[in-house]
């Protein structure tokens, strides 16, 4: 593979290449400019790896490659060569003839890249007809061609079914399909398997990488997780705002990045494999292209007076550039680091207090919803045992469905179990926390998955912080609530000037630290967490598990910590269940568990963690 | 928590019991709902008192007045009364007009027939201008040609049905000479002898809901339009009119529908006002007619008319909205 990922071919018809662009978003406020002098070409039968953070413009340039633009959107360099054409100054009506016929494009949120109100065969078809001249006869046939190819059961039925009907996973997989099926040179994937299970990713991730290549499709991949990028892509390609940081080939970008953000990026993934630290990285990425300074300089642990200046973008290799004016002065890039001046947890797994007191019981709890619509019963989590160590961290890990977060929810009292006891030191709970005494409802407090959703939007942070010491802490006087909530922000690392401020102010980041602040206001013994950084970019995801797990230590607290993740499972937990169908798989401490794993369902999940290292293996995995 | 050891654990399996058809609870949705509508009705006009002396006059006698009563039973409790006039609705009996002394259903009939055709012209207009336009404004326009819709449909909007009217009638029928200011033409002949009678009381009444229509549409367009599928539909090539009809539409569509079956309700509204402004021979006319000389048994025979195709328009507006969205049409079953 090495072999063949050195070998650079030479320009050909079908390769698209962005040549010096540089893009700027105009609004009332003037002109931001969002790109700067990126240059990347794809190439037949080849995926180029596109990282970087939300706001990196990753995706403007993803879609710019298309010559699509937003409204706003300017041009000010440079230009998108296809056949020796320039697409970014293409009319809309050539344009429409590459569109879904010689360049394709998968969006990224599943739910929403296909039609609601259309079925599957009139998304086919119409894509057929036009751009291939098919019958419509001849384009349903290609059509269940297309979808028995990456594994829809019963593609004629499929055909007339309607997006919902299927699963995300299916309906990304529908979604490829339908960009394949008009042969394209050029397919662009933004985010393509954000939102989907560790093992559809996977399954979905497999099947792009077969096909592209079988098809000798030239291929953008864009992604936040630099470790998957590092195991489907051949090359990679950093992107800080707004320029191109470093690129390479895949495996020697990932085995040895030259440039600060490029190992920062690389040191924030939770892996599976090893006890290595998880390092956030400090600060926010800044919005616009930097000036006369080094883009990610007010992060890096290596600046110096050298760094403010515009840095050029240096050729190493053939296929090898970084942009850094330190390139030659830099320690060789060590996973095991500690990053500069950044702070960063190790769990210590090997420690497990045997001796510790259990202070959460799950006695055999099994909770049935009844499905929408149709009313028929539907067991969510079918009796699950579990005791819970004071002190320490408990994960839950599965995929969607597996009733990871109904076992939490029942824990928390939101869902009420239909049968079996769960029980808090000694005490029998009640099975809605509505029921059960303030001072325990204060005792187990819960943090979700989306910030957005559980922060009252017209509340200032101050407001939604203050509201447990009004519900839970009598003890602490009016007037000096305001000094714990400021106490409180310095611990969950937010400086107290936000306090004044809506939620719409803070990044996403952000936001999660105050809605844990909120829960640790009320000076909990439990944390339970669900899944609380999986709506985050890895390098966020990364401070926030830094976070808890220092939390966890200082406090004692103990955290259930519910994940589809195995590296975060890895990063934050003592020990962890496997839950499938609402029924555990398999338990135990987590660093045993993801060595050596017992249980069939495990070795599946572990199979589908993207694994720089064993690449071929993770690609080959599953056929 | 009554079970043995054994079964703790494994939940209990229980059906959720069956639910009864879509469109059956929809129809006794109806049914429930017309009745309420019945006692609303007839609560109202028992609370505006006896009538007796309003109809009859400051001048009739006592003996007068217990004679017309007794005539009409309003002597009887209210309960007994209302039950009797239900009764009379399930017998097609609708009872005696105060005014004309003859059976309700006489005074109502010949003004049915062309009060439905002003309706469902009017209805019809809105349906044939707003969804296109706003469409079109939603998914096409920007800037100062969309500001402009949204200004004149905001300022049609502002001017009373009344005002509206009047302005038609002198332009179209005054200046322009090209309509007839009076439609009472309309109640000689058949029913479509005279349709240029029908033209300007249903423009005013249809102008009354096609702002807001408009602008409903534009909004539910315009945030289809920004959906991801269609930015994925449009770099799959599709392109007008199919990507607004086929793409956009269909999921804009939904809470507009849903308008106008509500603006039902508006629209009879408006041909209350435009019927008694144009002369026009019709219910809308006749209730206003009805109510200003306290004629309590056509009032509440229209009001329940009125009533029941209000509602079987919501139903039938939520049924078509279930119909075309394919996610409802799977959850409702």
């Amino acid at each position: 593979m090495t072999t063949q990922a050195t070998r650079v071919p030479a320009q050909r018809d079908g390769d698209l290449a962005a040549e010096g662009l540089s893009v700027g978003y105009r609004s009332r406020d003037g002109l931001t400019q969002v790109l700067a002098d990126v240059s990347v070409r794809l190439r037949s039968g080849r995926i180029l790896g596109l990282a970087g953070e939300s706001g990196s413009g990753k995706s403007t340039l993803a879609l710019s490659m298309l010559g699509y633009r937003v409204s706003g959107q300017e041009t000010l360099a440079g230009r998108i060569d296809f056949d020796g054409r320039d697409l970014d100054r293409a009319s809309i009506k050539d344009l429409r003839k590459v569109w879904g016929a010689r360049l394709a494009y998968l969006p990224q949120d599943t739910a929403t890249s296909l039609n609601p109100a259309l079925t599957i065969r009139r998304h086919f078809i119409e894509g057929l007809r036009r751009h291939q001249g098919l019958d419509t006869e001849e384009a349903v046939r290609r059509s269940v061609e297309w979808l028995g190819r990456v594994e829809i059961p019963e593609p004629e039925t499929a055909l007339h079914k309607y997006p919902h009907q299927f699963s995300g996973g299916q309906q990304q997989r529908i979604a490829l399909a339908l960009a394949l099926s008009v042969e394209p040179e050029v397919l662009i994937l933004d985010e393509p398997t954000t939102g989907l299970d560790v093992v559809t990713q996977a399954h979905v991730n497999r099947l792009i990488v077969a096909l592209a290549r079988d098809a000798g499709i030239a291929a953008l991949y864009v992604s936040h997780n630099l470790a998957l990028l590092a195991t489907v892509c051949d090359e990679l390609a950093i992107m800080y705002a707004g320029q191109i940081v470093e690129q390479g080939v895949a495996a020697e970008v990932y085995a040895a990045p030259r440039h600060p953000y490029t190992a920062a990026l690389i040191g924030a993934v939770p892996t599976i494999a090893s006890d290595r630290a998880l390092h956030g990285i400090p600060g926010i990425p800044r919005p616009s292209v930097p000036v006369h300074v080094c883009g990610f300089a007010d992060r890096c642990g290596f600046r110096t007076e050298a760094c403010d200046t515009d840095i050029p973008l240096v050729t190493l290799a053939e296929v090898r550039s970084a942009r850094c004016v330190r390139l030659d002065e830099l320690p060789p890039f060590d996973p095991a680091a500690e990053p500069a001046p950044a702070t960063a947890v190790a769990r210590s797994s090997a420690t497990v207090d045997k001796d510790a007191d259990t202070i959460l019981t799950v006695h055999r709890v099994g909770v049935v919803f009844s499905r929408p619509g149709s009313g028929e019963p539907f067991v969510a989590v079918d009796d699950v045992s579990v005791r819970v160590p004071a002190g320490r961290a408990l994960g839950i890990a599965g995929e969607s469905g597996s009733g990871k977060s109904t076992l939490l929810r029942s824990i928390a009292g939101l869902v009420r179990p239909a049968t079996g006891t769960i029980t808090y030191r000694g005490k029998e709970l009640a099975g809605l926390a509505g029921d059960r005494p303030v001072a325990l409802r204060r005792s187990i407090q819960i943090v979700f998955q989306n910030p957005d959703a559980t922060l009252n939007p017209r509340h200032t942070v101050y407001q939604s912080l203050e509201r447990p010491l009004k519900l839970f802490r009598p003890d602490i006087a009016r007037r000096d609530r305001r000094d714990a909530v400021a106490a409180m922000m310095r611990q969950v690392r937010l400086s107290p000037d936000l306090l004044d401020r809506f939620p719409r102010h803070l990044s996403g980041g952000q936001r999660q630290r105050v809605a844990i602040g909120r829960a640790l206001l009320a000076e909990p013994e439990v944390l339970l967490c669900d899944e609380v950084t999986s709506a985050l970019d890895v390098s966020v995801q990364a401070s926030i598990l830094e976070l808890l797990v220092g939390l966890q230590a200082d406090r004692e607290l103990t955290v259930v910590f519910v994940t589809h993740d195995l590296g975060v499972l890895r990063a934050v937990a003592d020990e962890a269940i496997i839950l499938q169908n609402g029924v555990i798989r398999e338990s135990g401490p987590t660093a045993r568990l993801l060595r050596t794993p017992q249980h069939p369902y495990t070795m599946e999940l572990i199979a589908a963690v993207p694994s720089p290292e064993r690449s071929a293996e993770f690609l080959g995995g599953g056929s | 928590m009554t079970q043995t050891v054994e079964q703790v654990g494994r939940p209990p399996v229980r059906r959720a019991p069956r639910r009864l058809p879509y469109l059956v609870r929809q129809l006794i949705t109806l049914l429930v709902t017309l009745f309420a509508i019945t006692i609303v009705i007839f609560g109202l006009t028992a609370i505006a008192g006896d009538p007796a002396r309003d109809i009859l006059g400051q001048y009739a006698t006592d003996a007068q007045v217990t004679a017309f009563q007794q005539i009409h039973g309003l002597d009887q409790p209210i309960v007994v009364r209302y039950l009797e006039w239900l009764g009379g609705i399930f017998r097609g009996d609708l009872g005696i007009s105060y005014q004309s002394n003859g059976p309700v259903w006489d005074v109502i009939s010949p003004r049915l027939g062309p009060s439905i055709v002003l309706v469902l012209f009017s209805w019809l207009l809105t349906v044939v201008i707003s969804v296109p336009i706003g469409l079109y404004s939603g998914v096409r326009l920007r800037g100062h040609r969309d500001a402009a819709v949204t200004f004149v449909t905001l300022i049609v909007a502002a001017f009373p049905e009344f005002v509206l009217g009047l302005i038609l009638a002198i332009v179209l029928g005054v200046w322009l000479a090209w309509l007839p200011v009076d439609s009472t033409a309309v109640s000689m002949g058949g029913l479509f002898d005279s349709p240029s009678a029908y033209v300007l009381p249903g423009i005013t009444i249809a102008l009354g809901t096609i702002p807001y229509i408009i602008r409903l549409m534009r909004a539910n367009a315009r945030e289809v339009a920004s959906e991801t599928y269609v930015r994925a539909a449009v770099l799959r090539g599709v392109t007008e009119p199919s990507l607004s009809l086929r793409h956009i539409l269909p999921n804009a569509a939904p809470p507009v529908v849903t308008a106008l079956g509500l603006q039902f309700a508006g629209l009879i509204g408006g041909v209350v006002v435009a019927e008694t402004l144009f002369g026009f021979p019709g219910m809308g006319q006749l209730l206003a007619q009805s109510a200003a000389s306290r004629d309590a048994p056509v009032v509440e025979a229209l009001a329940l008319m009125i009533g029941a195709v209000f509602v079987v328009a919501n139903l039938a507006a939520d049924a078509i909205v279930v119909y075309v969205t394919p996610k409802l049409r799977d959850a409702v079953r």
